[in-house]
């Protein structure tokens, strides 16, 4: 045995080292590409530029350095910027840098120095940024809300045969980035809502809507000699005790924004809610996004409805122009970053006038004038005799949106305002999950006919949005393409496999079916309101359609499964969490049946079968919950658990309770 | 004297409360006889050493006070953020042992001093890539198990390793084959220690073993296959019965007992189900388990396959749809070699033809010490209602057996005759309920996965002594040992005890 040993180490320590310099020399001829980025560029594009390096390592397995000049030992080299931004686009292309627009894209492949090169820029900082997630889509890359998919493995690395130049056909992409529930993103952290923004700018949003409610606190105002006395962010729920999904706040006790927590007095709370906006400001600009207020002064605040303010009527032009000016004012004066600010207003009654006919206008005319818009909502259809105005022109789409949504807007000729708001989710399917996978392409087909300069986004939670993002973040620069080759592309490429996005295609074509069928049938179905859930408890069979609606969820639900199971492992969180939510769906379905079921059975005079439905319907509730926790992955999916948990479970425990204890019934206690 | 009071006969009542008195103390003398068991071993009699404490049981012998009233905060002695993972806590000699992923590709072995939440010692091992798994799984899922002197540890990439239970330095380590799932539901099986073996059961859906390792050098002892298995958890457990002690598990349609000295096959009863993730629980020379698995007697494993593996969903198995680990299997299956498997193909291909469990309901007890099919001879009874979870296992205490499922709806059964003591009553916690329950001081500890424990009295009538909020997710079954009870939630590892 010894001998052959003694050769054998010897043999076995020569090829060890053999092998090791083997694996140096592959490690040192790895390709190195240098990342050209002009020494002033503005400071959007030297993000651009880290990022683009970021993805090319990532993608192409390969080594990167940023500079202000190409490294000699960089094997190819990329320009980062236009001519005016980097020198050496300048140098590269002379005049042959093509004519676009500030949000026109280019991406060119050029030689230079002997080596490939590539140039990725724009006619602004913020078209240069999205020029380089162009290029990382084009290989691969998938955008999504809370994460970017790459490719499972690494991609040839290929810097020639390109020379794109993209403008947009919607060229208003504007996300809101907050609201008035819990649902909405405003209880999200501003750490969250900046890592949210510069995803919605790798999808190539260029505005952020601010819309502002005068009962947050966001604004110090005084009226009449009252100063404001703003709430919190949102309405805070409690989730302690017995919340169903409670593990999904980690033993909190109040669901609030956290950067709100602990506010008490007047000005802690506007302190905090001025440095929240500002940081959204922030975040949105230093990703070459807008940003634009938007403030409604439909009503006036709680704390203004007291007697001595019985005088203020703001059906009253003058009332309501002096409050509107003053409170319009005093945002503008706020927030001087702002980009623009819109006053949301409606339409008065009997008047074809939107606008006061005080001088709202005038009286605002002499300060910077940031009032770029006068937004008007709520109109119907049968307003026909509306008529626009300096301010923009009134668009009626005919398309099958959800039924309450508006078909009309006031649409702005201003570039930046003149957009439509778009309905995401169907306010009757309210808080289940919903698709309008095939319908938003009608939508974006209707816009981009009508001329309109783009879209602003409306929803209740970014939840689902996933899908519909993407498509319109492809079809705002392509209204050609197909909902379903936008979603080929998504899920073609994050599953890894046609067969799986075949069956994420027929789960959401079976939710945008149930969110049709509720949407016809029930405006206020699963619209987030106090009596959400006892509502349904009718004496009255349970319509037909609530089965359909059953079974097209059933199909998602399976199908969101079976596309789980066989998707490749990148994938699997985002599918896991449309299968689960498509539960989740399910069971609060199903406790919507049982509480039927229970006031069916009380009418006969069924006492045990009404308790027992009752019990099936906290149980179902309590399930549907735990099963929104399992996935909770932001604080809007938080904030719909709180919010369940208050409006609808808390309810149905209550009447289970006050049933145990033979109590009588709200009701009956006041007859 | 009481009872001759009654007459020779007694009450009906009383003759039950009688067999359950005399079954509760036999649960209590079982397992302190089964710590005493084994020579060598070093436990004390109120360790905890593997999943669920001795033999798997969930019942201590602790005779000191536990608490019934606590939350995250109130008696809890101590409490530590150890990370994610579902690996119960395991209890010897004064510590206290996990595991948790520290990282994505990193597992750890943890050890805190059991009093004072002390840590004292801390092993990283890299795992490498790992499969996808199914959620609640984690991939520190395993339990480890000890006899005081080492610490047997399982990891899907890394095999069998065991520490200096001390120390926490290497004592031996062996590869083992990666498992695969069908369903892909991760590996999740813990192993035991029987006298000088760490015996470890490896139900996936590619090739099933039942394994043993001498425990100090970590030689492999023995392995049998058990090719008639399809992807399940069940626990070893140890009966005696017959003056022989067997290893039992439960698998897919059987169990089975086996010869811990040459891991001979002994006898197997075929009364189970399809899916077992479920561990019997043993009482004198009786086995019980209770079983949920999916769907009725006819849902063999290729409706599930048909249902969730077939993504075109055209009615047969593609070989692309189908794991490439499986792809012998798949070749077996595919008589017409037409690259697909349909119907019986599929039979065929994952499901032995002498196996073909479906899904149901049942709440069983099986005799120990048989020899061949004991099927027909050693079921002594079997009921079929829908009281049992998918994966909460039974307990069996005070001569009752005791069930636990979604819901938090129980149910407990005359462990002597399978006699409904109640049905389907609720436990006043709704939610999944993964953790199985445990006994101790008189009490039933349920954990519920939303974070409460609910504090039962054992007896005859549920009678809830109350619902304790730990404030994280609990899949993990706790732990109870030298008047303590341990609970590894989600992401914490909490000792709770009476007069903190």
């Amino acid at each position: 045995m010894r001998a052959p040993m003694k050769t054998t180490l010897p043999r076995l320590a020569v090829f060890m080292l053999a092998f090791v310099w083997w694996i140096s020399a592959v490690a040192q001829a790895a390709e190195r590409v240098g990342f050209v980025v002009g020494p002033n560029a503005p400071a959007l594009e030297k993000r651009a530029a880290e990022e683009s390096a970021a993805q090319f390592q990532r993608l192409f397995s390969v080594e990167t350095v940023v500079a202000a000049e190409a490294s000699p030992d960089a094997n190819s080299v990329v320009l980062i910027g236009s001519p005016e931004t980097n020198p050496a686009v300048k140098d590269a292309l002379g005049d042959n840098w093509p004519k676009v627009s500030d949000q026109g894209i280019v991406i060119k492949s050029i030689e230079r120095n002997g080596k490939p090169a590539l140039i990725l820029g724009g006619g602004s900082p913020a078209a240069t940024f999205w020029a380089v997630c162009e290029f990382g889509y084009r290989n691969g890359i998938r955008y999504l809300l809370h994460e970017d998919i790459y490719p499972a493995a690494a991609v040839p690395l290929k810097l020639d045969g390109h020379d794109v130049v993209m403008e947009p056909a919607l060229k208003t992409r504007a996300w809101r980035a907050i609201g008035e529930s819990a649902l909405s993103p405003v209880s999200w952290g501003l750490a969250d809502q900046q890592r949210l923004f510069k995803q919605l700018a790798k999808m190539k949003f260029n505005r952020v809507m601010l819309p502002l409610a005068l009962s947050q606190p966001f604004i110090s105002y005084e009226w009449l000699n009252e100063k404001n006395q703003p709430g919190s962010f949102f309405p805070e729920v409690r989730v302690d005790g017995d919340t169903p999904g409670k593990v999904a706040f980690q033993g909190a006790k109040v669901f609030e924004n956290p950067d709100f927590a602990a506010k008490k007095s007047r000005e802690e709370k506007i302190a905090a809610g001025k440095v929240y906006i500002e940081g959204l400001i922030g975040a949105a600009q230093e990703l070459g996004m807008s940003a634009e207020l938007s403030v409604a002064t439909f009503e006036l605040p709680q704390e203004f409805r007291q007697p001595r303010f019985a005088v203020v009527d703001l059906q009253n032009d003058e009332w309501r122009a002096t409050f509107a000016r003053q409170v319009v004012a005093d945002y503008l004066t706020e927030y001087p970053s702002a980009d623009d600010v819109c006053w949301y207003s409606i339409p008065r009654e009997n008047s074809p006038e939107p606008i006061p006919k005080v001088a709202l206008e005038k009286s605002l005319s002499g300060d910077t004038v940031k009032l770029t818009a006068v937004i008007v909502v709520g109109l119907s259809q049968d307003q026909k005799e509306w008529k626009p105005n300096k301010y923009g022109k009134r668009i009626e789409l005919s398309i099958g949106m959800f039924s309450t949504m508006m078909p009309v807007n006031l649409v702005s000729d201003d570039a930046k305002l003149g957009r439509f708001d778009v309905s995401l989710a169907s306010p009757a399917a309210g808080i289940l999950p919903q698709s309008l996978h095939s319908q938003i392409q009608e939508v974006v087909a209707t816009l981009a006919q009508q001329t309109v300069n783009g879209f602003a986004t409306r929803y209740f939670t970014p939840g689902d949005l996933d899908p519909t993002l993407h498509y319109l973040s492809r079809a705002s620069w392509d209204p050609k393409i197909t909902a379903r080759e936008a979603h080929d592309q998504l899920f073609t490429a994050t599953t890894g496999k046609q067969s799986v996005a075949d069956r994420l295609w027929q789960a959401f074509d079976a939710m945008e079916k149930a969110t049709a069928l509720i949407d016809q049938n029930d405006a206020g179905f699963a619209y987030p309101s106090p009596d959400m859930l006892t509502k349904h408890m009718k004496a009255e069979p349970a319509p037909s359609w609530w089965k359909d609606v059953t079974n097209h969820y059933v199909t998602a639900s399976g199908e969101f499964y079976r596309a789980h199971d066989a998707a490749d492992p990148r994938s699997r969180k985002l599918l896991f969490y449309f299968a689960k939510r498509s539960e989740y769906v399910l069971e609060y379905l199903a406790a919507v049946e049982a509480a039927r079921a229970s006031a069916i059975a009380k009418m006969r005079g069924d006492a045990d079968e009404a308790a027992a439905q009752l019990d099936t319907a906290v149980e179902q509730l309590y399930n549907a919950l735990d099963t929104l926790s399992d996935v909770a992955r932001d604080q809007s999916d938080r904030g719909l658990i709180a919010m369940l948990a208050e409006y609808a479970y808390r309810p149905l425990a209550a009447e289970v309770e006050r049933l145990a204890n033979g109590e009588p019934a709200p009701a009956e206690k006041k007859e | 004297m009481q009872c001759s009071i009654l007459g020779p006969y007694g009450s009906a009542k009383m003759r039950r409360l009688r067999v359950m008195f005399a079954a509760n103390v036999f649960s209590v003398v079982t397992a302190v006889a089964y710590l005493a068991a084994t020579p060598d071993s070093g436990l004390l009699a109120d360790d905890w050493p593997q999943f669920r404490g001795p033999n798997a049981s969930g019942v201590s012998a602790e005779t000191r006070p536990l608490p019934v009233k606590f939350s995250s905060i109130e008696k809890v002695l101590w409490s530590k953020e150890i990370g994610d993972g579902i690996a119960c806590p395991i209890i010897s000699r004064g510590r206290v042992y996990t595991t948790t992923m520290s990282d994505d590709q990193k597992f750890a072995v943890l050890c805190y001093d059991a009093a004072t939440g002390n840590e004292k010692w801390r092993r990283e091992f890299d795992t490498g890539p790992l499969p996808a798994i199914m959620s609640p799984n984690t991939h520190a899922s395993s339990t480890p198990a000890t006899d005081g002197e080492r610490v047997y540890v399982y990891f899907s990439t890394l095999g069998m390793i065991a520490l200096d239970a001390a120390t926490g330095d290497d004592t031996w380590k062996q590869p083992l084959p990666l498992p695969f799932y069908l369903m892909g539901w991760g590996a999740a099986g813990s192993p035991i220690v029987y006298e000088d073996l760490v015996i470890f059961n490896s139900d996936d859906d590619l090739a099933p073993f039942l394994i043993a390792f001498d425990k100090k050098s970590g030689d492999i002892r023995w392995r049998t296959e058990r090719p008639d298995m399809l992807a399940g958890y069940a626990v070893p457990v140890v009966c005696t019965a017959n003056g022989r002690t067997d290893i039992v598990i439960a698998g897919t349609g059987k169990m089975k007992g086996y010869d811990p000295r040459d891991g001979r096959e002994l006898w197997t009863c075929n009364s189970l189900l399809r899916t077992i993730m479920v561990t019997p629980v043993v009482q004198n020379d009786l086995i019980y388990i209770s079983v949920q698995s999916y769907g009725d007697t006819e849902r063999v494993l290729k409706f599930a396959l048909l249902e969730w593996k077939d993504t075109n969903q055209d009615g047969k198995l593609a070989k692309s749809e189908i794991d490439p680990a499986f792809e012998k299997k798949f070749e077996h299956g595919d008589e017409n070699k037409d690259g697909f498997l349909v119907d019986g193909e599929i039979d065929k291909a994952f499901q032995s033809p002498d196996n073909m469990a479906g899904g149901g309901n049942i709440v069983q007890a099986i005799r120990g010490g048989g020899e061949g099919d004991v099927t027909k001879t050693h079921l002594v009874w079997n009921i079929n209602n829908t009281s049992p979870s998918n994966i909460a296992s039974p307990l069996v205490v005070d001569g009752q057996v005791f069930v636990v499922k979604k819901g938090g709806i129980s149910a407990s059964f005359n462990a002597a005759n399978g006699e409904t003591v109640w049905m389907q009553q609720r436990i006043r916690n709704l939610g999944n309920y993964y953790a199985s329950p445990i006994a101790g001081d008189g009490k039933i500890y349920v954990a519920g996965e939303n974070g409460f424990i609910v504090v039962l009295q054992q007896g005859p009538k549920l009678k809830v002594l109350a619902r304790n909020d730990l404030g994280d997710s609990i899949i993990a079954t706790p732990a109870i040992s030298d008047g303590r009870i341990y609970v590894r939630t989600q992401k914490k590892l909490f000792c709770i005890a009476e007069g903190k």
